[in-house]
């Protein structure tokens, strides 16, 4: 046997080593929940542990040179579509009321363009005003919320307009609304932003002939990471309570802070049965998502039939009169022979 | 995690959760139902207080349909397995035995008994503690409730007798002809 030492430890012979790691191993096999030290190498190694983010949002890093930080999201149904989602409380559902309001959503689709848009982009909303000069009231502003399940969907747009702040709420189904329009197509990093309230003026203003910004075809959502800072003095709620990301908070005193330590509640984001009830089932949204396909064939059925509808109309007002009509139309009877003699 | 969602579960879910199991706010009521998840995954039949227990199999049941739906690749899954797991070698459990277990069903994956009330034996002389015994489907203990179908009549049962029968008659005849 040849005569070793080993390099970590000058006192044991390379084998005796080898043996004693060995009889470490054998002993943490039998701890309970012990996991072996190359596994956990292994893991801590691979890429999925490299995620320091939690997983409330899948958002995918695009790897542009140019701008590193833009991160997007894909178009998911949920999010595109959350006027669609009923109420998730089990005992306020109706699934024929849902149903036929479904139903209703989509004649109203057929109308005006309701295009995609989040918590967080620019939109301008025409809608009619029987007192306004024009009989028409265009507001452009920033969607800072959306709220309300079906048919009741709204959403509330806020510009500041001559130094005063501004707030709206649109139904979204309403008629009257007659364009909308999305003028700058984003997410944020919260779902609602009632915090601008409380922010200066300039992270809410936008002017009136805004431009629309134009992205990428085949892009996802842009998100921006803007992060907020709220300057005045009083507060509409305790943003610091919250879990906000968006924002960016002044120094607060240490009963304040101790306060929000006090009422957060980590726990959360864990808890699955409590996130469960307040979430519609794949059942039932696939369901949805079934009704929206169809809604959308029907729909471009639906812009080519008035578009023929709109032709034949035209050819009529450019004709002469009736009777030139009428005229043609013999000429091509008479002008098709019979073809069976 | 409020991108994840599974199907409706297939167990009673009350419209409101038990959210005072214990005493100490959710975070303890949290480290109550993680221990007994433990138990439930690690020893696959418990017994113990329905208001916990109940509570807890629901838990079970989403964490199953969780793993069933997104598998093991999946970050947000993989943090709430870490978070609702405490001994870490259950996780290799609930994805290596499982979910191949019941990826053909669909229903619940967990079975409650009630046990019979005992009064005088709990704390409280003169209260009720109706006790459940908690345990995943297909486990290899034997059944609970005996199963009540009469298995003598299957082909494989017949033949067995048959041979059965055979061979002792030959045993007999080799020790009447060794006489």
């Amino acid at each position: 046997m040849a005569l070793a030492f080993s390099n970590t430890n000058k006192f044991l012979l390379n084998n005796q080593h080898i043996l004693r790691s060995v009889l470490i191993l054998s002993v943490r096999y039998k701890q309970r929940g012990h996991i072996a030290d190359h596994l956990v190498e292994h893991h801590r190694k691979l890429p999925l542990s490299k995620v320091k983010t939690s997983a409330t949002e899948d958002v995918s890093q695009v790897n542009d040179e140019k701008n590193q930080n833009v991160r997007t999201t894909p178009h998911d149904f949920k999010y595109v579509y959350p006027d669609f989602l009923p109420n998730p409380i089990p005992f306020l559902r109706d699934r024929i009321l849902e149903k036929l309001e479904r139903k209703d959503m989509f004649r109203r689709r057929q109308q005006i363009d309701i295009p995609e848009f989040y918590v967080g982009s620019v939109l301008a909303v025409t809608s009619a005003d029987p007192y306004a000069p024009s009989r028409r009231n265009r507001f452009v502003g920033i969607c800072i919320q959306r709220e309300k399940h079906g048919l009741k969907h709204e959403f509330t747009l806020r510009n500041i307009v001559d130094g005063l702040g501004v707030e709206i709420v649109y139904e979204l189904y309403n008629p009257t609304i007659t364009r909308i329009e999305v003028l700058k197509l984003e997410r944020r990093l919260d779902e609602n932003l009632a915090y601008l309230r409380d922010a200066p003026p300039e992270y809410c203003t936008f002017p009136f002939d805004m431009e629309p910004v134009k992205l990428p075809p085949g892009s996802g959502v842009p998100l921006n990471t803007i992060q907020v800072p709220i300057t005045s003095t009083h507060w509409q709620y305790k943003w610091e309570r919250h879990d906000l990301k968006g924002v960016l908070l002044p120094p607060l005193p240490r009963s304040v802070r101790k306060a929000a330590e006090r009422y957060s509640e980590p726990w959360r984001q864990w808890d699955i049965m409590r996130q469960y009830r307040t979430e519609i089932h794949d059942e039932d949204r696939d369901e949805i998502f079934e009704d929206i396909e169809k809604h959308k064939q029907d729909l471009a059925q639906y812009r080519i039939d008035s578009k023929e509808n709109i032709k034949i109309i035209r050819t009529r007002q450019k004709a002469a009169g009736r009777k030139a009509i009428l005229d043609d139309s013999q000429q091509t009877k008479h002008s098709n022979p019979p073809t069976s003699k | 995690m409020s991108n994840l969602s599974t199907k409706a579960l297939r167990v009673t879910v009350p419209h409101a959760l038990r959210s005072k199991l214990t005493v100490g706010g959710q975070s303890e009521r949290h480290e109550k139902i993680k221990s007994i998840l433990g138990e439930l995954f690690r020893h696959e039949r418990i017994e113990g207080y329905i208001r916990t227990h109940d509570e807890t199999r629901q838990y079970a049941e989403r964490l199953i349909e969780l793993a069933k739906k997104y598998g093991d690749r999946h970050v947000g899954t993989m943090q709430l397995m870490d978070y609702w797991i405490a001994d870490k070698d259950l996780i290799h459990k609930v994805f290596k035995v499982f979910v191949p277990r019941y990826a053909n069903t669909l229903g619940p994956y967990t079975n409650a008994h009630r046990l019979p009330i005992e009064y005088g034996k709990h704390e409280h002389i003169f209260k009720q503690r109706q006790n459940i015994v908690l345990e995943m489907k297909n486990n290899p203990y034997p059944r609970i409730i005996p199963d009540p179908r009469n298995y003598s009549n299957i082909l494989t049962n017949v033949l067995l007798n048959e041979a059965r029968k055979e061979y002792r008659n030959e045993k007999k005849l080799s020790e009447k002809t060794d006489i």
